[in-house]
């Protein structure tokens, strides 16, 4: 009687285990093959894994998911721009570029919070757009150092820079899939 | 006898994004090797970096040249018409716009969804305009005729679109 208990047991757990395992390389291939349709493969996967979402997420959870990574960064930036940089700047050109720049950092975020609006109402074509234009902000900055003379352009904000353009190519990618 | 059918009329680009104009100006547009013919298709990964643009003209004239997209974001429904691609002012006639002020950087054409189309627009200025131009604070929603209103720009001298599509996954990147 105890030894068909223990046995019982062992298959239930046997069976549990290998759910669990099955379905753990399910989630893991969604991410994986969402992911592999992007040009920055390593960084999505780990952007997206580290979010506690993922892993029960479909094609278009997951652009959401990275939509909202891609907001955090904008918003951090235009904050980090306009907080840090400004309050220690005494030349009134490099405040008005800073000003400038934080403005589009936070146009940025508008665009990809629409982006999530686009993306709830599958209206993916309108996506695409809002994320061309939330990766652009970004370059609009960089243009705006560039046209005075002699300014350098901050690395740190060149890091942002990089790091949204990224994120914003990860979901363009992901969005690319969602259209076909 | 075969009454010659503007392209620019066929292709709706003179009633969506212009008025009807005499082209006084020669403009020639190439991605690499491809000529840009009125509605010719060109590739978006050929589009990546800004055509090769060269104008007719006198030195001692000024041009302004607009890339613009009004099928934004599809087609049939370009709700976000125009989204600009490009605006360079005060090109000397004659030249090409790496000489002229850039005031929106050349972006690529990526259309998401349907067959875009993708309009080159050669104004001729009245005088230098760089310094009052601002950059749009937005690419969407431009409106090239509000534009040229705008900057006392005028008809068109010249214009020239091509169309574009998402090209197949496997042919892109």
């Amino acid at each position: 009687m105890a030894s068909s208990l223990i046995f019982l047991l062992l298959v239930t757990l046997t069976f549990s285990a290998s759910t669990l395992i099955s379905a753990k390389s399910n989630t893991t291939t969604i991410i994986e093959s969402t992911c592999k349709t992007t040009n920055y493969y390593k960084f999505c996967v780990s952007a997206l894994k580290s979010d506690p979402r993922s892993p029960t997420a479909d094609t278009k959870g997951l652009a959401s998911i990275m939509v909202g990574v891609g907001m955090t960064n904008a918003t951090s930036t235009a904050n980090y721009i306009a907080g840090n940089l400004s309050a220690t700047v005494k030349d009134t050109v490099l405040k008005k570029v800073l000003q400038d720049c934080s403005e589009k950092y936070a146009l940025a975020a508008d665009s990809l919070r629409l982006t999530i609006q686009d993306l709830d109402d599958e209206a993916y074509d309108y996506a695409s757009m809002h994320v061309l234009a939330a990766q652009d902000y970004p370059n609009v900055c960089r243009n705006i150092f560039r046209r005075v003379k002699g300014l350098a352009y901050p690395v740190e904000i060149r890091r942002r820079e990089a790091s949204l353009r990224r994120i914003c190519g990860v979901v363009s990618g992901i969005l690319d899939r969602l259209v076909e | 006898m075969a009454a010659s059918v503007d392209p620019l009329v066929v292709g709706r680009v003179i009633g969506d994004v212009l008025d009807m104009f005499i082209p006084t100006a020669n403009m020639s547009v190439y991605f690499g090797p491809k000529h840009i013919t009125n509605g010719c298709e060109i590739k978006p990964s050929t589009a990546v970096n800004p055509p090769k643009v060269n104008i007719s003209g006198h030195s001692d004239e000024l041009y302004t040249l607009v890339m613009t997209d009004p099928d934004a974001p599809s087609p049939s429904e370009p709700n976000m018409r125009e989204w600009v691609h490009w605006i360079v002012v005060d090109i000397p006639g004659g030249t090409n716009p790496s000489r002229g002020k850039e005031i929106l950087p050349y972006m690529e054409p990526r259309p998401p969804v349907g067959i875009h189309r993708y309009i080159l627009v050669l104004f001729r200025q009245n005088s230098p305009v760089g310094l009052m131009v601002q950059q749009p604070p937005s690419r969407a929603n431009f409106s090239t005729r509000m534009f040229a209103g705008h900057f006392d720009l005028g008809l068109p001298v010249a214009t020239v679109y091509f169309n574009a599509q998402k090209e197949p996954a496997s042919r892109r990147r």
